[in-house]
Formats: C-alpha cells, structure tokens, sequence
C-alpha cells in the first residue's frame, strides 16, 4: 500500500455524511419535536386568549358608567324635569366624561324595568337613565361626582360598575396565574423532553464517533455532522409543529362569530411571538444538548 | 509505549506498567486470554482511550504533546479493525468503507475506482450497494478490514480479525493482512486463536491480566 502522504490539511466535506445511527430515532425526532411544540403554541394561546377576553371585558365596564335620576310625578315627558336637567348639566360640566346620553323610555324600561316593577305607579314614574363613558386618561373622583349629584339631584345613583369590576379583576388575576403557569410548565416540559430524547439518541452515537475518530476525523468536524443533522431535523418539526399550531388557532379565530378587531390586533403579533418563543427554544435546545453530548463523548477520547 | 497504564473509572488497573515496542514495518499478535486487556490495548494504540500513566509513543511523537488535531491527524494514519466491525447499518458497503476517505480531509478524485478497487481485493466487489446487515459474518470482517484500510494507514490495528469466521476464512483474512505488511503497514492483530499462532510465525505480545508476560522477539517500544 502506499505510503499515506502527512500533514494533509484537514478539509471538511461539505455535504452531511448521513451517518446518524438509528434512523428510526431520526425519523422520530421531528415528529416529537412537532407535536411538541403544536401542543405549547396551541395551549398558550387560548390560555392567552381567555385572558384577553377577560382584559376587555374589563376596559368596557372601567368605562361605563350610569346615572340613575329619580323624576317628579306628573310630567307629560321625563328629559323635561328639573332634576335631571341639573343632574346633566352637572356631568357635561364634568371634566373627564364622554358620550353622556339619557335613554328613551323603552331603553330605560328594559333595562330597569323588571327590577322595579312593583314600585312603580302614578306617585312613583320610571326614573331617567344616563348613560356615559369616561375618557381614559382622565381620573374623575367617584365620591366627588356622587357628592355633586347628589346636591343637584337629590336621590340619585351613579353606578361605577365597582361589583362587575371587581369580579371581572379577580378573574382576570386568576387567568393571568393560570396562564403563567401553564406557560411555565410547558417550557419545563418542552425543554426537558427535547434535551431526554436528544441526549438518549446522541448516547446511541458513541459507536459512530469512535469509528469517526479512528478514522482520523477532527472534533469540530463530528460536532458539525451531528449538530447539523440534528439542527436540520429540529427546524423541520419544530417549524411545522409551531406551524400548524398557529394555523389550528387562526381558524378557530376566523370562525367564531364575534371576531373583535382588537383581538386580532393583540392576539395575532402574540400568535406569532409564541409561536417564534417555542420553535427557537426547541431548536436550540436541539442542537446545544447534541453538542454537549458529542462533545462530552470526544472528551472520554484520548 | 512505555510504563503504561490504564484505569477505567469503572475498574483500575485494566493494563499495568506496559511497555512494547513495534517496529515500523512489523507484524505482531498481541494474545491472551478474554479479558485479558487486548481490546484495551489496542484502543490505547489508535488513542481512543487515555493512558493513566506512563509514556505512549506513535509514530515516534509522544502523543502528550499533541493537540487534538494532531491527534486526528495520527489516527487518520492508522486503520483499525474493530473486534464487533462497527460497520454503519444505514450506509451501503461502499459508503462505510468510503467514510474514511470523507472524513479525514483526504477525499480525491479517483477514490471511487479505488473504493470499488479495494472492494475487489477483499472478494466483496459485487457487494459495493449492499447494506452491511445482508453479508455474513466473514463479509462484514473483510469491509471492516477495507475501511481500515482505505487511507493507506502505515499501522494496522486489528481485534480478533479472524474471530467470527471458520478457520479457513481466518486464514484467507491473514493473508489478506500479510500482504499489506508486505507492502510496508506495520500490522498489529490481537488474537486468542491458538490455530492462527501456530500456522504464522509472527512474533506475538502475551497478556495476562493486564501485565505483558512475553514480548515476542524484539522486546523493544512504537
Ligand atoms: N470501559 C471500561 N470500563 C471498565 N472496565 C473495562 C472497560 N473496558 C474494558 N474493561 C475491562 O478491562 C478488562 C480487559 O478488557 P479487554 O476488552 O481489553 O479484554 P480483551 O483481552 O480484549 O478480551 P476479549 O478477548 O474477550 O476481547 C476486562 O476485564 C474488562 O472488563
Ligand atoms: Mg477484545
């Protein structure tokens, strides 16, 4: 035979060698991998969005408020009487409030109609209804509005919505717990399944490397190999996974009725930054465990 | 090599002070019984396992003093059959005894004549799209020893080459090994078959529990 020649530099060859052993495990991977990450994309997302319908239900009720005003009896037209004349001139005089609005009788009937039902009679006519929104930035003294209310229209009641609020904060306290929790133990286990099954594939390698060493392969080139086969098989399934789990929440979105365009302005950049977080994470994860094992495998070498 | 030993976490004292000496162009067997440490020697020799102690030499450099390129670079001028093949399963015949070729940095122009050309002089040139699962035992030995070889390494390392074949196939492997002595690879082959020993007079090294009882004729270190 002859003589090899020495001190033949070492170029890598560019193309994978395909030489990752267990090609059952390969053809695994990414489908693990994917479905890895559909389900967290999927999960965090309607966990996400519970929340967002929590946080708006909230904005509307933190906005609206109402203005109950008891009128005199014996008027042909409740907007004409006095008090409620003064008690709206008192709310425009208001500085902080909007779309201050007094409800036509059919309006005021439905909505306290049924509640007074049996006190009403000919000394006691339906009261009037203002409905009016706060502006946001504006912060109007609750307590100092009722006082004033009050001196211009005795017996009147401003609701806040302060029991809807209060419910509506709670809940979204607890949804936001939730949501972080269930966030938290997803990353825990995404990660920590990608770096298991990533591990135990990499230990079926040890075979393999030392065949690669023997054959007078340089480390970085074995890293390469495997780092970029696994990188490859990583960014396939967790793409597609992070992929279809996106999608599977875009349709369920464009099909239930009530799409708010608030929704999809917030709900769609979270979407796709859940989707990014997931798909990085697994990839990464990936790679850095095969790189850690191969090169703790290279290190038991001389 | 000189004073070697070897420690496995697992277990001390797997060979214990050590010291051979192949010359250049030599064929030696190392023997002993199972367990004896013939694996472990070997490995020690193509550097897949550090020395605990003492002083191993390949190629006349001390190997401490190599970077792990160098390394690399030593080991892509052995070839080493291992006693279990470690043949890739998912690779065609032609690709395992190729890989060496690819991974070492020495890829050239004509290696696929010389890949089929190799595969010819072992008896397996019909076998080149084969996946290594479908030959026999014999077979399996004779791709091992091709891809030990392809990079025409100046020292051979052979585990038990002759171990899962009948004794005629043992003797046509030697033979196949002898003839690359011949063209100048030192050729060291590990064995506990007392019919090899008999039939080829090759100095041999004799381990017993680890120890060297009886260094074969030259007695002095690679
Ligand atoms: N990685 C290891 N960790 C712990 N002990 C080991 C390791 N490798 C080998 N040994 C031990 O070292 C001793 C020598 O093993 P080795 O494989 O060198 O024997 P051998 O002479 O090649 O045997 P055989 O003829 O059966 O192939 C054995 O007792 C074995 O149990
Ligand atoms: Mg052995």
């Amino acid at each position: 035979m002859p003589e090899a020649k020495s001190g033949v530099h070492h170029a890598a060859p560019h193309e994978p060698l395909l030489i990752f052993r267990g090609q059952a495990v390969a053809r695994l991977l990414p489908v693990l991998l994917g479905l890895m990450s559909l389900l967290a994309v999927f999960f965090v997302l309607q966990s996400m969005q519970r929340l967002f319908v929590i946080q708006s239900a909230l904005r509307v009720a933190d906005g609206e408020l109402t203005v109950i005003v008891p009128t005199a009896p014996g008027l042909p037209d409740t907007t004409e009487d006095p008090a409620l004349r003064r008690a709206l001139d008192v709310l425009e005089a208001t500085v902080g409030l909007t779309r201050i609005r007094t409800l036509d009788e059919a309006a005021t009937r439905r909505l306290i109609g049924d509640t007074l039902k049996a006190g009403l009679g000919a000394q006691v006519p339906l009261p009037a209804v203002i409905t009016l929104g706060r502006t946001p930035r504006v912060e109007v003294s609750m307590t100092e509005l009722r006082r004033v209310l009050e001196r211009a229209a005795p017996g009147s009641v401003l609701d806040d919505n302060a029991a809807l609020r209060s419910q509506l904060s709670a809940q979204r306290l607890a949804e936001a717990g939730s949501t972080a929790a269930l966030l938290a133990v997803l990353l825990l286990v995404v990660s920590a399944t990608t770096v298991l099954t990533i591990s135990q594939s990499m230990d079926l390698q040890a075979p393999v490397i030392e065949v690669l060493l023997m054959s007078g392969a340089p480390d970085r080139l074995i890293i390469r190999q495997f780092t970029g086969f696994v990188w490859r098989l990583a960014l396939l399934g967790a793409g597609l996974g992070a992929g279809t789990g996106c999608g599977l929440q875009l349709l369920l979105w464009l099909r239930s009725p009530a799409s708010d365009p608030a929704l999809t302005a917030t709900l769609l950049p979270a979407l796709v930054l859940v989707a990014v977080i997931i798909f990085a994470l697994i990839v990464l994860l990936a790679t850095v465990t095969t790189r850690w094992r191969v090169t703790g495998k290279l290190r038991q070498s001389f | 090599m000189d004073q070697i030993s070897v420690d496995f976490p697992a277990r001390l004292g797997v060979l214990q002070d050590v010291s051979l000496r192949v010359p250049s162009g030599g064929f030696r067997f190392v023997t002993g019984a199972s367990g004896a440490g013939k694996t472990t020697l070997l490995r020690l020799m193509f550097l897949g396992i550090q020395p605990s102690q003492g002083r191993l030499e390949v190629f006349g450099r001390d190997t401490r003093k190599l970077s792990r390129d160098q390394k690399a670079l030593v080991r892509s001028r052995l070839g080493v059959v291992f006693q279990d093949f470690r043949l890739i399963d998912h690779l065609s015949v032609y690709d395992n005894v190729a890989l060496p070729l690819r991974v070492s940095g020495k890829a050239r122009k004509g290696d696929r004549d010389y890949v089929h050309e190799l595969l010819h002089w072992v008896g397996l040139g019909e076998h080149a799209d084969v996946r290594p699962e479908q030959l026999s035992g014999g077979q399996k030995q004779r791709v091992a020893i091709a891809r030990a070889v392809i990079n025409r390494p100046n020292l051979l390392l052979a585990d038990e080459p002759t171990g899962n074949v009948d004794d005629g196939i043992g003797i046509k492997l030697m033979r196949l090994l002898e003839e690359l002595n011949k063209l100048g690879t030192t050729v060291v082959v590990a064995t506990h078959s007392a019919a090899l020993l008999e039939r080829f007079d090759y100095p041999a090294i004799h381990l017993e529990g680890g120890r060297v009882k009886a260094a074969g004729q030259s007695g002095a270190a690679p």
